[in-house]
C-alpha cells in the first residue's frame, strides 16, 4: 500500500506529524513519541515517552505490529494490560516503521481507533453516546447499569476516567444536557463512550466488589 | 478485496482470552486474501462499537469467534455493530457477518481429535465431556455444543459421549454423576483460554487453576483435561470457510495455508 490507499484520517495524523516535527523533535500520542526521518531508510520511529533521551542501544528494537502488540500487552511489572489507553505502556523498546502504512498500523496496534475518532472530533463529526443512552442498549449483565445514580457515576469517572487512570479524552457525559463534574482530562484523542472497562468497573461496584472511590483492578 | 473483520469476546482479566485471535489473524494476514485483517473484542479495544470506521475497504465481512449462534453472535454483535436497523451505520460501506465458527461441521472434528489427543490408551472406556457455555439468555447456546456431542456420539469412537455446560443444565459439575467411565476427557468448547477454561471449569471438577493439558485423578477417576479448542490452527481455515460462504473468494489463499492448519489436512 502507499500513501495513495490512505484514509482521510490518516492522512490528517501524519501532516499532524510532519507539522510537530517542525516545532519540536516529536509527536506525543498518549505515551508514545512519533519522529519522522527525512532521508533513507524507516522513515519513521516510535517509543515511549519516557524513553526520548535514551540512545537505541539501551532499548529493544521491536521487529513488528506482533512483537509490538506482544510487548505492550503488559506493563513494565509483566501485569496485562486489558486497557490499552491506560497511562502504563511498557517502555525500554523502539519499532521504526519503514513507511507511514506501517506507522498507522503500529499506532493502531498501541491505541487502536484513536486516529479515526480524533480526525472525526477535528471534523466536528464525534459521534458521542452519553452514559444514559450507552447504557440503555445494553443487556445481560450490564442491563441495570442505568440504576446508578449521578452522583456514584460521578465518583465512578473520576477514579477511572482522568489522566492518572486513562489518556483519553472523555467527551461523553451524563446525557446531551446534564454534565458529569470532573476535570483533569487533557488527552489528545477523545473518548465518545463509556468503554468495555468502564461498564465492568460500573457493575463491579454494583455487584459490591469495589467502592465508588475505588479503582477497579481485574485480577 | 474485502477487510477481515474477527470478533471475540477477550477479557479484562485474562491475556490469554484473546491470544488464539490474534494466532488466527496473524495466519490470515499472511495469506494475503484480504486488504485488512482486524481483530475486535467485547471486553477489549478496539471495541465491537468503533471497529468498522478502523476499515478503510468498502466491503467488510465480520467473523464470529464464538462457539455458538447465540445471545453474543445474535444479539451483542449485530446492535453494537449498528446492524440492526434501529440507528444508522458509522460508515459508508457493505457489512455482513457471517456464521460463528463454533457452528461449523468440521468443528466436530476438531472436539473429537482433542479429546483423542488428552486420551492415552484405548478410547472404549473413556468418556467424552464436552464442556460448552451455554446460558438462560438464549435457547440456542447450547445447540452448537449438543450438535457436536450427537455427531461425535454416532461415530462411536469414545465410550460415551456428553454435552455439559457451565451456565445451563446440564452443568458441568454433574460430569462425574452422568458419565460413569473410570477415564474421562474433558473438552471445552471455548475459543479462548480465558477465565472459563482456566478457572471455572477447572474448579467444577475439581482441578486446581491452570490450562494447560493434564492428567490428573478426581474422586478416583483418571480426568484429562485439554484447554479451549479455539487455539486449533485449523480453525483459521474454518474461518475462511465462513468468509467463503459470505462471498470472498479465498481458494488461492487457502492453498499457501500451512498443511497443520487446513481442514481435512491436518
Amino acid at each position: 500500500m502507499n500513501k495513495e490507499t490512505l484514509s482521510a484520517a490518516e492522512r490528517s495524523f501524519l501532516a499532524l506529524v510532519e507539522t510537530t516535527q517542525h516545532h519540536r523533535d516529536s509527536t506525543t500520542w498518549g505515551q508514545l513519541a512519533i519522529r519522522h526521518h527525512a532521508g533513507e531508510g524507516p522513515q519513521y520511529e516510535c517509543r515511549h515517552v519516557d524513553d526520548r533521551g535514551t540512545t537505541r542501544e539501551n532499548l529493544d528494537q521491536l521487529d513488528g505490529p506482533t512483537a509490538l502488540r506482544e510487548r505492550t500487552r503488559f506493563d513494565n511489572s509483566g501485569c496485562y494490560r486489558p486497557l490499552k489507553t491506560a497511562p502504563n505502556l511498557p517502555t525500554g523498546w523502539y519499532l521504526a516503521p519503514s513507511d507511514s502504512t506501517r506507522l498507522i498500523e503500529a499506532i493502531s496496534v498501541v491505541y487502536p481507533a484513536s486516529i479515526e475518532n480524533w480526525y472525526l472530533e477535528r471534523q466536528g463529526e464525534l459521534d458521542i453516546t452519553h452514559w444514559r443512552e450507552a447504557v440503555a442498549r445494553q443487556t445481560g449483565r450490564y442491563g441495570d447499569l442505568d440504576t446508578i445514580d449521578p452522583s456514584t457515576l460521578t465518583t465512578l469517572v473520576r477514579t477511572h476516567c482522568t489522566d492518572d487512570s486513562c489518556l483519553k479524552r472523555r467527551q461523553w457525559e451524563l446525557d446531551g444536557e446534564h454534565g458529569i463534574d470532573v476535570p483533569g482530562d487533557d488527552g489528545v484523542f477523545p473518548c465518545r463512550e463509556p468503554c468495555p472497562y468502564f461498564l465492568e468497573a460500573a457493575k463491579q461496584f454494583q455487584d459490591g466488589a469495589i467502592e465508588a472511590g475505588e479503582q477497579f483492578k481485574p485480577e | 478485496m474485502a477487510a477481515l473483520v474477527l470478533a471475540a469476546h477477550g477479557s479484562l482479566s485474562h491475556p490469554g482470552a484473546a491470544q488464539s485471535t490474534y494466532e488466527h489473524a496473524d495466519r490470515i494476514r499472511d495469506l494475503e486474501a484480504f486488504d485488512e485483517v482486524r481483530e475486535t473484542f467485547w471486553k477489549e479495544a478496539p471495541s465491537f462499537r468503533e471497529v468498522l470506521r478502523t476499515v478503510k475497504s468498502d466491503e467488510i465481512i465480520v467473523v464470529p469467534l464464538f462457539t455458538s449462534e447465540g445471545y453474543f453472535t445474535r444479539r451483542v454483535l449485530p446492535r453494537e455493530l449498528r446492524l440492526t436497523g434501529e440507528e444508522p451505520l458509522d460508515v459508508e460501506v457493505s457489512v455482513s457477518i457471517a456464521d460463528p465458527v463454533g457452528t461449523h461441521p468440521a468443528m466436530t472434528e476438531v472436539i473429537e481429535r482433542r479429546g483423542q489427543r488428552v486420551c492415552t490408551g484405548s478410547l472404549d472406556d473413556v468418556g467424552l465431556a464436552i464442556v460448552g457455555h451455554g446460558t438462560e439468555r438464549s435457547e440456542t447456546s447450547a445447540k452448537a455444543t449438543q450438535t457436536h456431542a450427537d455427531r461425535i456420539r454416532r461415530r462411536d469412537l469414545f465410550g460415551a459421549v456428553d454435552a455439559l455446560f457451565l451456565d445451563e443444565s446440564p452443568y458441568v459439575e454433574s460430569v462425574f454423576d452422568r458419565m460413569t467411565a473410570s477415564e474421562i476427557a474433558v473438552v471445552p468448547f471455548f475459543i479462548a483460554d480465558g477465565e472459563h477454561t482456566t478457572e471455572d471449569i477447572p474448579a467444577a471438577i475439581g482441578l486446581k487453576e491452570g490450562h494447560q493439558e493434564r492428567t490428573v485423578k478426581v474422586n478416583g477417576r483418571t480426568v484429562h483435561y485439554s484447554g479451549a479448542i479455539g487455539t486449533e490452527p485449523v480453525i483459521t481455515d474454518v474461518i475462511l470457510d465462513r468468509a467463503e460462504d459470505a462471498g470472498v473468494d479465498v481458494a488461492k489463499a487457502r492453498s499457501h495455508l500451512p498443511p497443520v492448519a487446513r481442514l481435512g489436512g491436518a
